[in-house]
């Protein structure tokens, strides 16, 4: 029943399954992940908007 | 001799603080005076200059040397008008100023020298600013910028008569040459708390700006020759009816010429692709990598570039309209007419581009100083109707009007009418409730009418061409390799209707080639059908059913509203597999023939009735059918909860308008 649904002796099928799951990957990491990334690294963008307190500006 | 030494924020340690550079210079000036230019020339830094009021919204620092005493850092503020406006800007400002602000790993407190950037041209604005500042008692040199422009204009002003009343050094300087530089490096090293400062009541400034005027430009005559025609031109294109008139008058004549011109761009791109798909699909051998590259990866790269002539143009034609000066009309005439509705003047642009495609609308709306406006704005782009829906509009307008093409016109029209209204009306109900907030009044000082510059245009349409496609090229990619697969996947064995077909064709194949072939592409439409309506992408529309029936769509519609959430043209495309079982039949008209004969299980009822056909333009006018879009929104406002509650709101309008369409409908007929 699987082999129908999903010709898995194909290896053909194993190619493009790898390429749905890699583009899936690319979207949850690059709407999600690059801003984890963010976080945890201390740098990166020239411009930064100035702090009041501590706190952003632009915040309120 | 100095140099300069270019540093940023980010990359600037905490223990830079007392490591780094000496002193700090605040740069302060009103938007188009020059200082963002003149930060450059100090620092080393490249930055793009404000073209237009209030797009220098973030902090920017660097350093430079100016004695022996080693770097001292530079922080250029956002152009305001006024430090006392409630807009982010000002607040920042002003407590740069109070010393309550700092760039982070800086200590906070009071900048060592604030170097003013006055527009020679512009002296009473940028004097009554002087002013402002001047109050709290800070060393201050004033860089004089736009002498020259003023000297051909008839304005002559002395920056030592300047510099003798206020008791700190006046230095004339053009950033753009580098003329004044080392006087002004010189001189900041010398930076003098003014001697005089304006009370705080109107009438006390009034009187401090005019007596500084008198003193460094006695023979001012603002209505010089060419200002009196600029004078006529302004109240025409900012007069409540006229201006308004002009406005609409250009806004078209921009449209017609977008969607004109860039129409052959986009089909010379679709016929690239086309002949890209046969040549991928002539070379790979069949299988499942080549159905993937033809039907996925080749649509999916045409997908994101076919817009592009649409984009690129639009930004150019903006760029050329702000060149001449006319944009900063408009932005006032707009203005008046947004405002009501709790958005700023400047969320025009924006709103204007994302008729275009909503991304390069979201990323304009940058230029709006004022966070909860700008939300605001990002919020409602999307109704615009952008270029992805006008092929969704042409299959249901060509089903509800078919042979009536004044009527389809307006059907047409009304689309693009719904979305605006839909659009600004959100915008009244978010500032109403969850953007609350007072309205930012958009001062803006109205440029002098020149000729555009094309090279600056063209990179301003290659630049935002280029931020569409990293932004959203691999997402539409991405996102037409994963529908394609959930189109594909699950498989199932041939229907009973094309086995029989295939019998029948074997059955006459040699009496009756030409049936024989007939029906062989009968049997293959047929299981084509069957191998969607059992795909995943197939039963998701069937599980929506529930859901969609009350707005009378019939679960294959299903599938075309889940798939085009990739992009909404997606849609024509899907409608032809479902319907015809032959993609290519959506080029031709084969698709609006079979959609429009097309019944349900019963046999019967059309699956595109009136009713469920108005809903289906409805619910596109008006859904957040757009993944992209969506990505786009959460990286602009730095959240997803923005996104999630656009998708949700979107939606929500589009199924009760798309509900009150159908029912309207039936009441009606």
């Amino acid at each position: 029943m699987i082999g129908a649904a999903f010709p898995v002796d194909d290896w053909q099928f194993w190619v493009v399954t790898l390429a749905a799951l890699g583009a899936l990957a690319f979207i949850v990491w690059r709407s999600l992940g690059k801003r984890l990334l963010r976080k945890r690294s201390k740098g990166g963008s020239k411009a930064a908007p100035l702090t009041v307190e501590g706190k952003p500006v632009g915040k309120g | 001799m100095t140099s300069s030494t270019p540093t940023s924020v980010a990359d600037t340690d905490p223990s830079d603080a007392d490591a780094g550079p000496v002193g700090t210079i605040a740069l302060f000036g009103n938007p188009n005076t020059g200082k963002t230019t003149l930060f450059n020339r100090l620092t080393g830094l490249r930055q793009k200059s404000a073209n237009y009021p209030g797009t220098t919204i973030e902090a920017h620092i660097g350093s430079t040397t100016l004695g022996p005493d080693g770097p001292t850092r530079v922080v250029d503020l956002p152009g305001v008008y006024s430090i006392h406006l409630q807009g982010v800007e000002s607040t920042l400002c002003r407590q740069v100023l109070e010393g309550s602000a700092a760039a982070p790993g800086l200590l906070a407190g009071e900048p060592d020298a604030v170097c003013v950037v006055v527009d020679a041209t512009a002296l009473r604005e940028g004097l009554r600013f002087l002013g402002e500042i001047a109050r709290f008692r800070l060393p201050i040199v004033v860089a004089l910028t736009m002498l020259d422009v003023a000297r051909r204009r008839g304005i002559e002003v002395d920056p030592s008569a300047l510099q003798e009343r206020l008791g700190c050094p006046v230095i004339g300087v053009n950033p753009r040459k580098g003329d004044g530089l080392p006087e002004l490096r010189s001189a900041l090293t010398e930076a003098r708390v003014p001697r005089t400062a304006p009370g705080a009541s109107e009438a006390d400034v009034r009187e401090w700006v005019d007596e500084l005027q008198e003193r460094s430009s006695p023979s001012v005559d603002l209505l010089q020759p060419s200002e009196r025609v600029s004078m006529k031109f302004d109240r025409a294109f900012t007069h409540p009816v006229i201006g308004l008139g002009v406005f609409a008058l250009i806004m078209t004549g921009l449209f017609w010429l977008l969607f004109r011109i860039a129409t052959y761009p986009m089909d010379w791109i679709e016929g690239a692709f086309a002949i890209a798909g046969d040549v991928v699909g002539g070379v790979v051998p069949p299988g499942l990598i080549h159905d993937l590259l033809v039907g996925g990866v080749v649509p999916g790269i045409a997908g994101a570039l076919v817009f592009l002539p649409q984009i690129c143009l639009l930004f150019f034609l903006l760029s050329l309209l702000e060149d001449t000066g006319y944009l900063a009309r408009a932005a006032f005439v707009a203005d008046r007419l947004l405002r009501r509705f709790g958005l700023p003047g400047t969320a025009f642009i924006p709103l204007l581009s994302s008729h275009a495609c909503a991304i390069p609308g979201i990323i304009a709306a940058r230029s709006i100083p004022n966070r909860r406006e700008r939300l605001a704005t990002i919020l409602v782009a999307p109704f615009m109707t952008c270029s992805a829906r006008l092929p969704v509009y042409a299959l249901l307008v060509s089903l509800l009007f078919a042979g009536r093409p004044a009527l389809a016109a307006l059907a047409f029209v009304g689309c693009y009418a719904l979305g605006v209204v839909a659009g600004v009306l959100t915008a009244l109900l978010a500032r109403g409730t969850i953007l609350r907030g007072p309205a930012t009044h958009m001062t803006l000082e109205l440029p002098s009418y020149k000729a555009p510059s094309v090279r600056t245009a063209l990179l301003t349409a290659y630049d935002k061409g280029m931020v569409f496609l990293r932004k959203a090229g691999p997402y539409i990619l991405a996102f037409s390799i994963v529908v394609w697969w959930c189109t594909e996947f699950p498989r199932t064995g041939a229907p009973e209707e094309s086995q029989s077909l295939r019998t029948q064709a074997a059955q006459i194949e040699e009496a009756q080639p030409d049936e024989a072939a007939a029906l062989l592409v009968e049997a293959d439409r047929a299981e084509s059908k069957h191998a969607l309506a059992n795909s995943f992408a197939g039963r998701m529309g069937r599980a929506l059913e529930p859901v969609f029936a009350p707005l009378g769509f019939d679960w294959r519609l299903n599938i075309g509203v889940v798939t085009s959430f990739a992009a909404r043209e997606v849609f024509v495309s899907t409608i032809a597999i479902v319907f015809v079982g032959d993609e290519e039949a959506a080029e031709g008209e084969g698709v609006i023939e079979a959609a429009r004969t097309a019944t349900r299980s019963d046999g019967e009822t059309l699956v595109f009735t009136g009713g469920a056909s108005w809903a289906l333009l409805v619910f596109y006018v008006l859904a957040m059918q757009c993944f992209s879009t969506l990505v786009v929104t959460a990286k602009e406002t730095g959240s997803a909860k923005w996104a999630v509650l656009q998708f949700t709101y979107m939606t929500a309008v589009a199924y009760l308008a798309a509900l009150a369409a159908r029912y309207a409908w039936i009441a009606l007929s």
